[in-house]
């Protein structure tokens, strides 16, 4: 088996004490997310999205199957900790994860608590800061920054740790439309120059168009796994899930209906761009 | 009639301190009654400090500003004008307080010193409007409701009060799509039937610009555009700041920068998509 990567085998999640009761969230879930891979996972509401994310680093455990992360299974107490450290996590509410009263405080809460030596942890807070461009933010306080700023700082705290992996839950969810796509640049940036793996949730298709897979989530189980155009392209998954491609792809589906040819492909605003002014 | 008149109003936050923010730069424009004015601007371009002025919430730092016919700067009418200028703050169910629904939206009314019975039918009016069961809610904690129902009990304590201009922030922010179909469907009912002015600031361009009658553009507390949607779009002003704009809007912003003699003045997808069309015929 290849070292880098997460996988799922067989995982069900159901959430009761009791067998045979309560709701199964999701059921016979097989994933392998690789190493440097900008994943997208999409679903309504109830379809288990914030499940599969919070199973990623073991913040909740499987009922059945495995999660392994790197190799190592999150139901082995002794691994959770690292895994923890590898998976970092971003939430929808910025404030809920937010804990410290300064920027560079919040981004040195987490290395501090790995016990690194005080050099360590300045010298990431820096690097950091460096890499997410809130060096002149770094004094204020995270609580009267604006939402765009907060959700960076809550990418900056997860970063300090040296992840391999980046879990997003639905991080543009309370974000304009400036800040949303500052952030989802912001991510690219990460995944392409430090290689940083993303996998990002969202309700926002615009927010999903340029990464490399999308997971389509329905009812507990995995009804679409492809590249985003196919996925949109396609009409079964999304159909019955209600999710409305991007702009971009309906303006596409709008123009090759009228007789266009256009690559079918085109998901992006700059692709799209590209495209038309050749 | 204009309602609103605003003239050379500037407002700074805390001025001498080392905190001090320009919020708003020298903003002048009147609002006539009736009319359905969206407000668009990203995070902290002033839009929200703006609001807070039309009912004297807020006193601007140098300018003028008069509502209904009353200078809003003066604190003796603060009264009247809290009640005729309806303010929906940002997640208004957040100040939810009351034990019931009824309780909820009774307590404004009974602070204008309404009789019992008409602050009944009121309320039975107001749940309708936003398209609350009253029988179902009246008895029931705000606390009980889901997301989307809270916020709109929480629309409705304003619409009770009935006001003479209705002043929303942001009333779709972090509402599912269904959540967010409910709420314009009242605020275009409202105006629509009862001809309330209607001001709306929202981030949410592409539904603004189908209703609004003229959209103001802020961006760092100064005015960057001002007038109806289709002007707006098909001008010059927004072409530094689209990044507001949905995709659809950008995609033709974009090809106009690279020099297409492209028409940005359309509102929907489809009046995109066709113009897109146009452009591609010529080109053959």
């Amino acid at each position: 088996m290849i070292s880098g990567g997460i996988e799922l085998i067989d995982v069900s999640k159901r959430y009761s004490a009791e067998q045979d009761s309560g709701v199964c969230a999701l059921t016979g879930i097989n994933l392998s997310i690789a190493a440097g891979e900008f994943v997208g996972i999409v679903g309504m509401n109830g379809s288990g999205k914030t499940t599969l994310a919070r199973l990623l680093n073991g913040l909740i455990l499987p009922t059945n199957g495995r999660v392994l992360v790197n190799n190592m299974d999150t139901r082995h107490r002794r691994c959770r900790r690292e895994i923890r450290r590898l998976v970092g996590m971003v939430f929808q509410n910025p404030d809920n994860q937010l804990v410290s009263p300064v920027v560079e405080e919040e981004i040195a809460f987490g290395p501090e608590n790995l016990n690194l030596p005080p050099q360590e942890v300045s010298r990431r807070v820096e690097e950091v800061l460096k890499i997410t461009g809130l060096g002149e933010i770094r004094y204020h306080a995270p609580h009267l920054l604006s939402g765009g700023q907060k959700q960076r700082v809550a990418v900056a705290s997860a970063l300090a740790m040296q992840p391999d992996y980046l879990v997003l839950d639905e991080p543009t969810s309370m974000l304009d439309q400036s800040c949303r796509r500052e952030l989802i640049n912001h991510l690219h940036l990460l995944n392409q120059k430090y290689g940083i793996t993303i996998i990002l949730i969202s309700h926002c298709m615009e927010d999903l168009a340029g990464a490399d897979r999308l997971i389509v989530l329905h009812e507990g189980c995995i009804v679409g796994d492809g590249a985003p155009w196919e996925i949109f392209a396609r009409e079964s998954p999304l159909a019955d899930i209600d999710i409305k491609p991007p702009d971009i792809v309906r303006l596409l589906q709008i123009l090759q209906q009228m007789g266009f040819s256009l690559d079918a492909k085109v998901t992006t605003l700059e692709q799209m761009v590209n495209v038309l002014w050749q | 009639m204009a309602v609103i008149d605003i003239k050379n109003l500037s407002y700074i936050y805390g001025p001498g301190t080392p905190y001090e923010k320009k919020a708003l730069e020298d903003i002048s424009f009147s609002v006539e009654k009736g009319e359905l004015l969206g407000i668009v601007g990203s995070n902290g371009s002033g839009k929200s400090t703006l609001i807070q002025h039309f009912n004297g919430l807020l006193s601007p730092t140098s300018g003028s500003i008069s509502v209904l016919g009353f200078d809003a700067r003066d604190k003796k009418y603060r009264d009247q004008l809290w009640q005729k200028v309806g303010l929906v703050f940002q997640f208004p169910e957040q100040q939810l307080f009351e034990a019931s629904v009824f309780a909820e939206l009774a307590y404004g009314l009974k602070n204008m010193g309404l009789k019992h019975d008409e602050i009944e039918y009121r309320v039975q009016e107001a749940l309708e409007s936003v398209g609350l069961a009253a029988k179902q809610v009246l008895d029931s904690s705000p606390l009980c409701l889901s997301g989307g129902m809270r916020r709109r009990a929480a629309v409705a304590c304003i619409l009770a009060m009935k006001p003479e201009i209705l002043v929303m922030d942001e009333p779709t922010a972090g509402l599912d799509p269904e959540g967010c179909a409910q709420i314009w469907g009242t605020i275009k009912k409202i105006h629509k039937e009862q001809g309330t002015t209607v001001i709306m600031v929202s981030h949410y361009i592409n539904e603004l610009v189908l209703l609004a009658d003229r959209i103001m553009v802020l961006e760092n507390g100064v005015m960057e555009a001002w007038g109806p949607p289709r002007k707006v779009l098909g001008g010059e002003d927004m072409l530094n700041i689209d990044v507001l704009l949905p995709d659809y809007l950008k995609l033709l912003y974009e090809l106009k920068k690279k020099g297409a003699k492209i028409n940005t003045g359309m509102l929907t997808l489809e009046e995109a998509a066709g113009e897109i069309a146009r452009i591609l015929r010529r080109s053959e």
